[in-house]
């Protein structure tokens, strides 16, 4: 296994394409924040105008959480390319050839590319935390904990979509076809279908849709660690507060985490257990 | 795990592709030791059947083993069986050498056996160009040096000699006839025979997905049945004389010569001088090896039409008989299937004959090859009918049909005995086999 796992990380760093997807990844997280940032700290100061005194409003949690959404779809491509991309150049016979098996290989495709997922995440935490302090300085970050706190899952959610992807490649085997029904699924399938889900009155159900499970459960925590680095008063009420970070209606955070969990390791399985069996003439 | 014995085993192989059979019921064993060669025109199911073997592709029905177990179960593949299946196998931005760093990973070996490959196959100074730039004997060698580099006991190459050039070929030759000799295994297909006939010792030769070869390289060459071309002052006497001497299989050629098979020239001059026929010319005439390989793998592509009788005592049913069955003698119950599965199926469907014999509906009328027609060459639209075959190339005789005539003297085979021309001289319109691979030259099954 550390030997097929070996091989597949040479495959990833001898060609571009991972530092490729990168590119976007960083620009997206980056520039998010770098936005969200620049923009509170007017209304932080309209606020502090207003009230008189200066209130720590930490929005750049929520950025942070949204930029981890943003950024997933690059890291979903790229895995989504780990078994199809194989098909596409034809290399898949080798890979099986050399390989103690197929369950080996494929294996140490899902070990190889939760790494790279890893990768992914680690990188827009770092984009995004540099954007964060560029658009608003560092007084108006939150605490260190909550941070970190909400990059972890937001880092979770990352591997996640890679291995849902490197699932998806394994199922359909055709690169172009699998990249393309990835970004129009979350780039526009999903939107859709929550439209009519709405439309039918059973607007919850479009919370346990994959992309809406992993961006939804993101939100939810981000702003949940918001709410309490605010330490309002108990007696709050959030109502305009949920609607305004649009989590109103949305399940706890881990519920989503956990749905999002199950497609993912759905995703994954299949294409394993497909590629294991697939005809590779 | 495996027994190391080196054997490649395959048994009643079928692959369905859907409603299209790919490989029929094939069975046949690669012993170490020697170059076996795997033939067959394209789509014979070649490749598939290489791929199954590999467990790349899953039978429908049967079981192909390599050193006794299949090969998903080997544990270590690599290091027992190297394969070259395709010349594009590769990632076109990735380089050589790194290309060969990844699956020496994979399999384990050390990073020093990379430089080692790339030496062996002659890339070692291009392992830092990308696989993408390389011409297709490039990366044909790029190919060999990934299937070399867990030091296999068993390689197996599909159509290896595509894209290289001569002096590739060559190396190639050489290359695996020593890898044979160390009593390790080699099998290695092709669509043209000459491209591995200098290489090989064992054939099997395979069409439409059944085996109809399967024995040494030289069995089949010493079947080859020389005739005899003689030109007397007079054919009717030289051939009463003939038959008198009990040689009965002669027949005289469109040009007034007489051809007469089974013989040596000397034995037919001999009797022309007893006789008192003048003998103008002789000459002896052999049916190469590719000739052998057209008739065997013929009616691949044959359309189905109905034939018309062209001798008596036909038994297209029959399996090929003995000069075929060196080493693995045909079981009729191979066949059992086929006809089972396909009751309504024309005999020539199988055993097609020649072609020359009826029109071909199929094909264009104008640019096919005539008589005449080398084996291998360019359709001669303007050949001369009645040209004399033999003084030109080796006359194209009609390739047998799998179905030899029962009642022909021994040995069965023999690629003459159906050349009856036309006796109103009208030209044949042959269907030369060898034209329906041209398309395929650089192709694969």
């Amino acid at each position: 296994m550390g030997n097929a796992v070996k091989a597949e990380f040479r495959k990833i760093f001898t060609t571009k394409m991972w530092w490729a997807l990168l590119i976007p990844s960083v620009v997206v997280a980056f520039l998010a924040n770098l936005g969200f940032a620049a923009v509170q700290k007017t209304g932080q100061a309209d606020l502090a105008q207003v009230s008189g005194q200066t209130v720590h409003v930490p929005i750049a949690l929520i950025s942070l959480g949204v930029s981890f959404g943003f950024t997933a779809i690059f890291a979903a491509i790229y895995g989504a390319m780990a078994i199809s991309g194989e098909f596409r150049h034809r290399t898949i016979g080798t890979t099986y050839l050399t390989g103690r098996s197929r369950g080996d290989v494929l294996a140490a495709k899902l070990i190889a590319y939760s790494g790279m997922g890893l990768l992914y995440g680690v990188t827009t935490l770092i984009c995004a935390t540099l954007g964060a302090l560029a658009g608003d300085g560092s007084d108006a970050l939150p605490s260190g904990g909550s941070w970190l706190l909400v990059a972890l899952v937001g880092i979770v959610i990352i591997m996640l979509w890679t291995l849902l992807g490197v699932g998806l490649g394994g199922l359909i085997s055709n690169q172009i076809a699998a990249v393309v029904i990835l970004l129009a699924w979350s780039l526009a399938g999903e939107n859709i279908l929550s439209v009519l889900l709405r439309a039918m009155n059973i607007s919850s159900v479009a919370h346990y849709l994959p992309a809406s499970s992993a961006s939804g459960s993101l939100v939810v925590f981000a702003y949940d660690r918001f709410i309490s680095e605010l330490s309002l008063p108990p007696s709050a009420n959030l109502s305009d507060l949920e609607s305004v970070f649009n989590v109103a209606g949305l399940p706890p955070w881990w519920v989503g985490g956990l749905v999002f969990i199950a497609y993912a390791a759905v995703f994954a399985l299949a294409g394993w257990a497909i590629s294991r069996r697939r005809d590779i003439s | 795990m495996h027994d190391g014995s080196g054997r490649i085993t395959v048994q009643q192989l079928t692959k369905r592709f859907g409603p299209v059979t790919a490989v029929q019921n094939l069975s046949f064993t690669v012993e170490p030791g020697s170059v076996t060669g795997f033939l067959g025109p394209n789509g014979a199911g070649k490749t598939t059947t290489l791929r199954m073997i590999l467990g790349l592709v899953r039978p429908s029905v049967g079981i192909a083993t390599v050193n006794g177990t299949a090969f998903n179960t080997l544990g270590d593949p690599a290091r027992v069986v190297g394969a070259v299946l395709e010349a594009q196998n590769f990632h076109p931005k990735r380089k050589a050498r790194n290309h060969l760093r990844v699956y020496a990973a994979a399999i384990g070996v050390p990073d020093t056996r990379v430089e080692q490959v790339l030496q062996l196959v002659g890339l070692g100074e291009v392992g830092e160009r990308k696989a993408g730039q390389f011409s297709m004997g490039m990366k044909q060698r790029l190919a060999l040096a990934t299937a070399l580099l867990g030091d296999p006991q068993v390689l197996l190459l599909d159509e290896p000699a595509n894209g290289l050039d001569p002096e590739g070929i060559a190396w190639l030759r050489t290359f695996l006839q020593s890898f044979a000799r160390s009593g390790r295994t080699v099998l290695v297909s092709s669509h043209i025979l000459a491209e591995v006939e200098q290489t090989v010792d064992q054939l099997i030769i395979i069409s439409r997905g059944q085996t109809m070869y399967n024995g040494p390289l030289e069995h089949l060459r010493r079947s080859q049945q020389a005739r005899v071309l003689v030109r007397p002052s007079d054919p009717e006497k030289l051939m009463t004389a003939l038959r008198d001497a009990g040689i009965y299989n002669l027949e005289p050629t469109p040009d007034g010569r007489l051809a007469v098979v089974g013989v040596q020239s000397e034995q037919v001059a001999d009797i022309a001088l007893k006789a008192g026929v003048s003998v103008y010319g002789i000459e002896e005439e052999r049916v190469n090896l590719e000739q052998l390989y057209f008739s065997l793998t013929q009616g691949q592509y044959t359309p189905g039409t109905v034939p018309q009788q062209f001798g008596p005592g036909q038994q297209p049913y029959l399996p090929p008989q003995p000069p075929y069955q060196v080493q693995q003698p045909y079981q009729p119950q191979q066949y059992q299937p086929q006809y089972q599965q396909q009751p309504y199926q024309p005999p020539q469907d199988q055993y097609q004959p020649p072609p020359q014999y009826q029109p071909q509906p199929g094909y264009p009328p104008q640019g096919y090859p005539q008589q005449n027609t080398p084996p291998q060459g360019m359709p001669p639209q303007g050949a001369p009918p009645q040209n004399t075959p033999a003084q030109h190339t080796p006359a194209q005789p009609t390739p047998p049909q799998g179905n030899p005539v029962p009642d022909a003297p021994p040995p069965q085979f023999s690629p003459w005995q159906q050349q009856v021309p036309p006796q109103d001289g009208q030209q044949p319109g042959q269907a030369d086999p060898a034209q329906h691979d041209q398309g395929g030259l650089g192709g694969r099954s």
